[in-house]
């Protein structure tokens, strides 16, 4: 089959194309709406592989592109290995609650096996929005290991990954840890979900007196399970080490569960007494402190709700490097 | 909002996590009023609706109809139903949200009320877990508010024995001219330390103002512009399309002057003017806030009628609408003497701002509801394209006019020159450039209400007003108000549907300046 050839400048008067017709429909349209508003606050590079979970990568997009509307450029691996490279241009809109302007934002589709896929970073360069920052969202492990990895996380301000996803996720951790250490941004989904852990375990120390809590720590416990390769149980403990230092163990343990979550239990062991936060089979997070306890719901967070709060940190994040850190080192 | 490190906990990551709010209670006094109905409830219960309150978090309402517990909650829950905006209800959080909703009858110049108050907060304190912090919420006729906080402190309400914390949020108006608000900050001050005391002005809470100090001091293109070398004049304008909606009787002793230019507009000026804080901390805002009200020139008695303007509706017709005069308005007297409109030129004696006239104006019944602030840049120096026939008198020939728009469609645009493509030759038309705060980010923008109650019961008074913010607005004002009380007025002197009186715009122009149209 010979191939179209794919020129960003065409994509982009295609798109051109769709702001132009769409505002025609708007205002032949309801005389509810106001006209469609053209926004965008980034370029956001999604990295799907084909036919997995594609259709919830979709919807994370569309979610992101709420709060966050950009150029949305969905880079997809094909199966087919020879796949020659194939682009479309398209828009999504919605009408905001309450309001009478459409937003929408634009989207762009490039896809290629992977052979051909290296030369999807040569056209991105002419298709990236201009003085916007870029975040390239690596959502597909077979892409993380393409060679044109590289090339594409240098076009990004910053990228965003989930090492529990990628094919060696230990060395992943690893790898994270030199390209921060090289001065680049990146986000693990991994250690986004531990937010709430670790809010959860902050709020336990602001009810007490923490210089004295730590003279009598011997020390901390994380249960965890799911096997072989446990990154929130990483994670975790180079947090805690990060923040409690070398002089006090944290050990991890795996026990069975049946919950999807990894983490099972967080104590602090001292001389007189345990602090435990504990999240049962049902989600429901109880934490004890000597006779005070309580309960709360760690509400599962979906992809586009982690990948949501990486977008708002844009700049460096020294509790998370510091983290990782450790936590490649285990 | 209040940046400050957190370093007795060594957990804590502030670039992720949420603020926290410790669990707590609201105790709203004047609870069966329209400011409960409308603003605070459907704050709250958003503020639910986002998870945005602690668990156990309970409101107490006030006022002196008997209603019981469940009559005050079914009350509650039609006006959030009716007032939310750009929410939706949720049936199942409102019956969580409304478990922690209680009602206290009772008169507020009644001792043994504040009794009954204390005994329902320590048992809701009890139940619910909210380790006696309570935020109390003056939402009552304004002759109470001092002797309210005076009932909170001889009942014992203002200190709590388990450390808890105890802050009042002060409706406006805080006082009716500067010996007014002296007076009240000094009994609140027997009562409760400044620190929490927490005079609301809901303009500083709504997101646009909040925006002026992100757009100064966030960017480095504009500050350098932001002065009397660059800037001839600036105009703020809150224009309401309403009458007083009957509120006669109350608006008739307040006036536009005191209703809005000594509280928000002035406050909004100062968020347009003040100098950079070292750092972003409640008192280092306020302190700036405060040094830029000091500054403003004071008028001597003879200078208020070149600088002020007072003004009055008349009935008109609009569109296929016969509209009131005020006289005419239910309540007020048909020789009502109130402003409907006030417009002040204000000096500020700094060496950033001296020289630069700043026009403020606010009515009611003018042709629509708009608040801007629009800043107005000095001509070119060289008028390089001038020579065209016609180009120099051309209302197209307009210096660059940057406007922050408060409301509604909150947002930014800058007005520029730029060539006109059609005719040929070099003619220049103005552009305006815009930015959509609300459109731009795809989320809904919090409402003032929301975004001040999470501040308070967060202990962050940064958008709050300070007792010296009050005086020194008051000190501002007062001139022109003790003038205008004695002087009488031909009333009215504009149109309802009219941008007000003839005087206003002779006003400008006798400084070469005229108002926009906004
Ligand atoms: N409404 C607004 O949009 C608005 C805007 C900005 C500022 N404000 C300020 O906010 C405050 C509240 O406004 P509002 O319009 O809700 O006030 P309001 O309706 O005048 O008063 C609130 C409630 O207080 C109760 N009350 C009156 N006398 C009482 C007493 N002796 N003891 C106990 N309760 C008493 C009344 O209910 P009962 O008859 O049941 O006692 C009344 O419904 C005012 O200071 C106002 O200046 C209001």
């Amino acid at each position: 089959m010979s191939a179209t050839v794919v020129k960003p400048e065409k994509l982009l008067k295609d798109l051109s194309g769709l702001w132009v017709q769409l505002g025609k429909e708007e205002t032949e349209g309801s005389d509810r709406s106001a006209g469609v508003l053209r926004a965008v606050t980034m370029t956001f590079l999604l990295g799907v592989d084909e036919g997995e979970d594609e259709v919830a990568a979709g919807e994370a997009l569309a979610q992101l592109m709420h709060e966050h509307p950009s150029r949305a450029i969905v880079l997809k691996l094909r199966k087919d290995d020879g796949a020659v490279i194939e682009g479309r241009a398209f828009a999504q809109c919605w009408m905001p609650f309450g309001r009478r302007q459409q937003i929408c934002c634009e989207q762009i589709e490039l896809s290629a096996g992977g052979a051909a896929f290296e030369d999807i970073a040569s056209l991105l360069r002419g298709l990236i929005a201009p003085d916007l920052p870029v975040v390239f969202w690596c959502r597909c492990g077979r892409l993380f290991e393409h060679p044109s990895f590289a090339t594409l996380a240098g076009m990004a301000d910053k990228v965003i990954v989930d090492s529990r996803n990628l094919p060696n996720p230990k060395a992943g951790l690893r790898f994270l840890h030199q390209q921060l250490a090289a001065g680049h941004l990146y986000g693990d989904l991994s250690w986004t979900r531990l937010t709430r852990w670790r809010e959860t375990v902050a709020n336990v120390f602001e009810r007490m007196d923490c210089k004295e809590f730590f003279n009598q720590l011997n020390r901390a416990v994380i249960e965890y399970a799911h096997c072989p390769e446990p990154q929130a149980a990483y994670y975790l403990s180079g947090w805690l080490k990060s923040v409690l230092g070398a002089k006090f163990p944290v050990d991890c343990i795996h026990v069975e569960s049946g919950a999807k979550w990894q983490i099972k239990k967080i104590r602090f062991e001292t001389a007189l007494t345990d602090v435990e936060i504990d999240r049962s089979e049902k989600g429901i997070v109880e934490t004890h402190i000597q006779h005070f306890s309580a309960r709360t719901v760690f509400e599962e967070l979906d992809e586009a709700r982690l990948v949501r709060e990486e977008l708002a940190i844009l700049g460096r994040d020294p509790i998370f490097a510091r983290a990782l850190e450790i936590a490649s080192q285990i | 909002m209040q940046q400050t490190p957190d370093s007795a906990n060594p957990f804590q990551d502030p670039i992720r996590f949420e603020r926290r709010i410790p669990p707590c209670s609201v105790l709203i006094f004047g609870a069966n009023g329209d400011l409960t109905m409308r603003k605070l409830l459907p704050a709250l219960y958003r503020l639910a609706y986002e998870r945005k309150l602690p668990p156990g978090f309970s409101i107490v309402g006030n006022s002196r109809t008997a209603l019981t517990h469940e009559q005050f909650r079914e009350k509650m829950r039609v006006s959030v139903e009716k007032f939310i905006e750009n929410s939706p209800f949720d049936a199942q959080l409102w019956e969580d949200f409304a478990r922690g909703i209680y009602y206290v009858p009772g008169d507020l110049s009644d001792p043994a009320f504040y009794l009954a108050l204390k005994k329902q907060l320590e048992e809701i304190e009890k139940e619910r877990g909210t380790g006696g912090n309570v935020l109390f919420y003056l939402s009552t006729q304004p002759s109470f508010y001092a002797s309210v906080v005076e009932h909170i402190g001889a009942s014992g309400l203002a200190n709590h024995e388990g450390g808890g914390w105890r802050r009042v949020v002060i409706e406006k108006p805080f006082g009716h001219d500067q010996a007014s608000a002296q007076e009240l900050n000094s009994r609140i001050s027997k009562v409760l330390p400044e620190s929490d005391v927490y005079r609301i002005d809901h303009y500083l809470g709504k997101e646009t103002v909040q925006n002026v100090l992100a757009f100064r001091f966030g960017n480095t293109i504009f500050e350098p512009l932001w002065n009397r070398q660059y800037i001839s004049h600036v105009q703020v304008t809150a224009a309401e399309s309403i009458g007083v909606e009957g509120r006669g009787a109350y608006y008739q002793e307040a006036g536009a002057l005191r209703d809005m230019i000594q509280n928000h507009l002035l406050q909004v000026m100062a968020t347009v003017t003040m100098e950079a804080p070292p750092y972003f901390g409640s008192d280092a805002v306020r302190d700036e806030r405060a040094k830029l009200l000091r500054s403003i020139k004071i008028l001597k008695t003879e200078e208020v009628d070149q600088h002020a303007v007072k003004g009055q509706y008349g009935p008109a017709r609009v569109g296929n609408e016969n509209l009131l005069g005020f006289r005419q308005e239910p309540g007020v007297s048909p020789e009502a003497q109130t402003d409907t409109y006030a417009a002040v030129t204000f000096f500020v004696d700094n060496w950033r701002w001296a020289g630069v006239p700043f026009y403020v104006r606010t009515g009611k019944r003018m042709p629509k509801r708009v608040t801007d602030i629009a800043i107005r840049f000095r001509k070119a120096p060289l008028a390089l394209f001038s020579s065209m026939p016609g180009a120099e008198d051309s209302p197209l020939a307009a210096p660059n006019l940057l406007i922050l728009r408060i409301q509604p469609d909150e947002g930014i645009s800058l007005r520029f020159q730029s060539k006109d493509p059609a005719g040929g030759g070099m003619k220049l038309r103005p552009v305006s450039m815009d930015f959509n705060y609300g459109s731009s980010f795809g989320t809904r923008t919090p409402s003032a209400y929301e975004t001040l109650l999470l501040d308070a019961l967060a202990g962050d008074s940064t958008l709050y007003t300070r007792q010296d913010m009050v005086e020194a607005s008051w000190r501002a004002v007062e001139p022109i108000l003790n003038h205008w009380n004695n002087t009488k007025f031909d009333f009215p002197n504009y149109a309802a549907g009219s941008w007000g009186p003839k005087a206003s715009d002779d006003m400008l122009a006798r400084r070469g300046h005229e108002w926009r149209i906004p």
